[in-house]
């Protein structure tokens, strides 16, 4: 039985002319935006293949391009999400609440369970129809080469788990706050603490894991635990593998993603030498991988380190943990009785009421 | 007792909101609850509705505790809170089959419950309207409709009255004494007075969270007082006379005379008034009125939340 709440919050969003315009202009977007990065993937391909002399055909510089392409919607999509999944999330209950409708609904046969599923996959379902209109965009690099059906469904299963923990997480700061600017503001702040923080712990987390003797990171062998829950990072991670194995192994190609392919290449060795040494690495191509982390110095004698499983597959154990926590806690907060402890969250004009 | 509260205590922080409350709501009783602002009359219902749990005592709402069987009491009671939560875009029959849905009425059931509810509450010829369009009379019949969506035994109705012109507030009146009618318990919190006194079989009086008098209206009277206010008119010459035989008899106060009538505050229960009025007859009065009014629930609520803030 489909969930109450989801299917009426469905037919007032829909019913909106405003959601129809912004669907139009996410699709004209992402057209639009598609085209630009196949101009810039031509052009760049075209400079790179001169500028190496390699002359590998157009075959190559085709495949080239539609791993560009590829790579540079992926990363769009992706920051498209993480701005636009904390917003409509974290209007769920809050907007409830502020509308005088939460009482409503807590009084009723619905659990606090279902509630939170209600707004969740209400928020959840714009979402995805958002990410299903541009899958076609993003299958486009299929007929141009380099990418493969898998890379392709890689990405939109990362994007869909990534997009699930984001609202899991508006979801929850929702439930807390008792303002839409204050729960929109929070989701906000747990974006940035996921893609920005995460990035700076890492740099950190190097400095302090690295030997100093030796100069290998890390000097235990242990993870860059910071950086595993940050979205791009497994969202390049979801593909990287099968691109390592790719027949356009030894080609080079610089792309939105290859700093994150660097980390992920990273995160997956046990031991590599100074982190700040490494060719450039693509999200297309692993040129130099072997070279560069196998025998970083060239010193060829050194014991090659065991490789862990895929970072990709940690990121979706914390987006697993993740969205389970958030989605207890915000049940927790939206769940009635309210105890002593936990006041009834009313929005701030309706307390001074309550205690009537 | 289909609703009970006993000893009930509830804390927001430092502030006391309830303070050992005892509230009994017979079965098919509609229940006034008044008591200034800050009396703990929503907190009551709020607790007796599952929204709100109690920091000590004891309640009971058709045999299940709020706190701990919150399911059940939400299948036999519907509530109304003092305000009207909207929707934007759906209009009077949507909103009332989006909580027909949560109460888990059956999809095929939805139309027809939905439709007798409109009719019920007035409200058939606004079906399609967009519910933020309805006036707030509507909004409160609405409203009213929704909290009986799922057919509840108990109707908690949190100030439903107010803010309402004197047209929409008699219709309203008229709805809740139907639903009494209709043999549901009315828990229902007002400030106008009038307005309970009207519909309410029982009534209980809070103040600084406490009950401080429940029961039926007469009951409340006799325990609060046994004064009556009473108005006799006689022959104007004969005004003086009747002013002299009154004011030796015991039990009359505050005598004031105005052109052929009397007006006293008597102690005394329905008997001692008859022999009053027996010995003016005797006197060879001539009475043409004799009226015995009895305190109005203004006048009690005065008395018995005397000394409140």
């Amino acid at each position: 039985m489909i969930n109450p709440l989801a299917s009426r919050e469905l037919l007032t969003r829909f019913r909106n002319t405003r959601s129809s315009w912004f669907v139009s202009v996410w699709l004209l977007s992402a057209a639009g935006i598609g085209y630009l990065t196949y101009l810039a993937a031509r052009e760049t391909a075209r400079s790179f293949f001169q500028f190496q002399g390699v002359g590998g055909g157009v075959a190559l510089a085709s495949a080239a391009m539609g791993g560009f392409m590829f790579e540079a919607l992926a990363f769009l999509l992706l920051t498209g999400i993480l701005f636009i999944v904390p917003a409509i999330a974290a209007l769920g209950i809050v907007s409830e609440r502020e509308r005088l409708t939460l009482q409503l609904l807590q009084v009723s046969q619905l659990g606090p369970v279902q509630i939170v599923m209600g707004k969740l996959v209400s928020a959840l379902a714009y979402m995805l129809l958002l990410i299903a209109a541009v899958a076609p965009i993003m299958a486009v690099p299929l007929f141009i080469g380099g990418v493969t059906l898998r890379e392709v469904l890689s990405v939109l299963g990362m994007l869909i788990a990534i997009t699930i923990m984001v609202g899991a997480i508006g979801t929850w700061t929702s439930a807390r706050a008792r303002s839409v600017r204050g729960a929109v503001g929070a989701a906000y702040v747990w974006v940035f603490v996921l893609v920005v923080v995460t990035g700076l712990a890492s740099i950190g987390e190097v400095f302090l894991g690295q030997d100093e003797r030796s100069g290998f990171f890390p000097a235990d062998g242990r993870e860059i635990y910071t950086l595993l829950p940050n979205p791009y990072l497994a969202l390049v991670s979801a593909v990287e593998e099968p691109l390592s194995s790719s027949d356009l192994q030894g080609s080079f190609f610089f792309g939105p993603s290859t700093p994150f392919a660097v980390v992920n290449e990273l995160l997956v060795r046990r031991q590599v030498g100074d982190p700040f040494m490494f060719m450039d690495q693509g999200f297309v191509a692993e040129p130099f991988a072997g070279d560069a982390f196998d025998d970083p110095f060239g010193q060829g004698a050194r014991e090659l380190p065991q490789r862990r499983g895929p970072v990709w597959v940690r990121s979706l154990l914390i987006y697993t943990i993740v969205t389970a926590l958030a989605l207890w806690r915000a049940s927790v907060l939206v769940s009635a009785p309210a105890s002593g402890s936990r006041r009834l969250r009313l929005p701030r004009k309706e307390s001074a009421d309550a205690a009537a | 007792m289909i609703v009970q509260m006993h000893g009930v205590e509830k804390r927001y922080g430092s502030a006391v909101a309830l303070s050992g409350a005892d509230l009994a709501v017979p079965d098919g009783a509609v229940m006034g609850i008044i008591g200034p602002n800050g009396a703990g009359k929503t907190t009551s219902m709020l607790i007796m509705s599952t929204l709100l749990s109690r920091d000590a005592g004891m309640v009971s709402v058709a045999g299940y505790d709020p706190a701990t069987n919150p399911a059940s009491v939400r299948r036999i009671l519907g509530y109304m809170p003092d305000f009207f939560g909207v929707y934007e875009g759906l209009n009077a029959v949507e909103y009332l089959d989006f909580f027909a849905s949560v109460q888990g009425i059956r999809p095929e059931a939805r139309p027809a419950v939905v439709r007798s509810l409109l009719d019920l509450v007035g409200l058939t010829h606004k079906s399609s309207a967009d519910v933020n369009t309805l006036s707030r009379g509507m909004k409160q019949r609405l409203s009213l409709a929704r909290a009986l969506v799922h057919d509840p035994q108990i109707l908690v109705l949190d100030e439903p009255a107010s803010g309402l012109d004197p047209r929409a507030r008699f219709e309203l009146r008229e709805l809740i004494a139907e639903l009494a009618r209709m043999g549901k318990t009315v828990v229902i919190s007002s400030h106008i007075l009038s307005e309970l006194q009207d519909i309410s079989s029982h009534l209980a009086v809070v103040d600084r969270g406490r009950v401080m008098a429940q029961g039926s209206l007469a009951e409340i009277r006799s325990a609060m007082t046994s004064q009556v206010r009473i108005t006799v008119r006689t022959r104007d010459e004969m005004i003086d006379e009747a002013d002299g035989l009154l004011r030796a008899e015991p039990g009359v106060g505050e005598l004031r005379t105005e052109r052929g009538t009397l007006r006293f505050v008597f102690d005394g229960d329905d008997e001692a008034s008859g022999r009053l009025l027996a010995r003016l007859v005797a006197a060879e009065l001539p009475v043409f009125e004799w009226r015995v009014e009895t305190a109005g629930l203004e006048e009690l609520f005065l008395k018995i939340t005397e000394g409140a803030a």
